[in-house]
């Protein structure tokens, strides 16, 4: 009988402590994982220093996913534009929205690739594309995944920069990702744009700096408090007890 | 025992408030509206409702030891500061019962 007693209590103490060190570790866990979300976005804030302009061909190849180091170069390039178009809705400069010219621009018997060129004018003709020889030196961007026009059917109208949409309007294979331009000249002569920001692309990670070590705080005390209850169950029976042997005396 | 209570109340009340705001007012700018202007004037919401939390917690287990609660009732509190209303329905609880006995 005392036997049997002793071992449900000893099941009872190791399922507890199973449940405990399970809840612990998750939390602690999470803990770290909201410390490594910190620390990303700490540094995700640091300044990006430029490395030195490489050739596209160097470091990308029409038809095939931008490699991880390409995004974010600063590439150069010639060839000529050959057909224009518009994506509206961009994010700029202070997180405005604007629209931009973007170019579909050939690099003889080589690709083509998108080059955003220009912010684009809210009223008065539009810059013409150039029809003799260009080059570019400007940011290689990824390509962007999420529409920023919706609802917009219009022929010149690109809903995002990704080179899939380009795929009927030119015969060379295309290059992944786009360009944005900081230089252009043409036959020599560089030519003066309503440039657009090239701030480097940055992967983000949602919330702020404070907000990620609050929830370090949060998980590591409710760690602690998982090491409290059982203490505390254990506090609460023996007063519970004292307490009825009391009334009973 | 009067000043746990008023201090568990007074974080009960706080977080409950932070989690409405949280709830409907940042979440919703965040991930429906998508407003980065909106988004930059409610970014204090997410950081002062993770502060309030952990001492709304510290109160909530105080007055539960206090109050000799059992573990599900601790519990319960401690989770009371998670959802919008919950915090609310825990402080009027605390001071029904600390009236009742």
């Amino acid at each position: 009988m005392v036997s049997r007693v002793n071992r449900s209590k000893f099941r009872k103490s190791v399922s507890t402590l199973s449940v405990a060190t399970l809840l612990i570790s998750i939390f602690i866990g999470l803990g770290i994982w909201q410390l490594q979300r910190a620390a990303d976005l700490q540094e995700l804030q640091k300044p990006v220093i430029d490395k030195p302009a490489i050739s596209l061909l160097a470091i990308a190849k029409p038809g095939v996913a931008l490699p991880d180091s390409a995004p974010n170069r600063i590439v150069k390039f010639s060839g000529s534009y050959v057909a224009s178009l518009i994506a509206p809705n961009q994010l700029g400069r202070e997180n405005t929205r604007e629209s931009w010219e973007v170019g579909i621009f050939e690099l003889p018997n080589t690709g083509a690739i998108l080059v955003a060129r220009e912010i684009s004018a809210t009223s008065g003709p539009r810059n013409p594309l150039p029809s003799e020889p260009v080059a570019i030196v400007g940011r290689l961007m990824p390509h962007q995944n999420e529409d920023r026009a919706r609802f917009i059917n219009k022929i010149n109208i690109l809903a995002r920069l990704d080179s899939a949409l380009i795929a009927d309007k030119t015969k060379l294979p295309i290059f992944d990702g786009f360009v944005i331009v900081q230089r252009e000249a043409i036959s020599g002569i560089e030519s003066s744009l309503n440039l657009i920001s090239s701030e480097p692309a940055r992967s983000t990670v949602p919330g702020y700096y404070w907000q990620h070590i609050s929830y370090v705080v949060i998980w590591w005390l409710m760690a602690g408090v998982v090491v409290f209850l059982p203490f505390y169950q254990k506090f609460k029976q023996n007063e519970d007890s004292e307490t009825d042997l009391r009334s009973r005396n | 025992m009067s000043g746990v209570l008023k201090r568990f109340r007074f974080m009960a009340i706080f977080a409950g408030v932070m989690s409405l705001l949280l709830w409907f007012v940042e979440l919703p700018i965040v991930y429906i509206l998508n407003n980065e202007n909106w988004e930059s004037k409610v970014k204090w919401i997410p950081i002062m409702h993770g502060y309030v939390y952990p001492f709304y917690v510290f109160t909530a287990i105080h007055y539960s030891v206090r109050a000799r609660y059992d573990i599900k009732k601790m519990i319960f509190f401690i989770l009371a500061g998670t959802l919008p209303v919950a915090s609310f329905i825990a402080e009027r609880r605390a001071l029904r019962e600390s009236r009742q006995s």
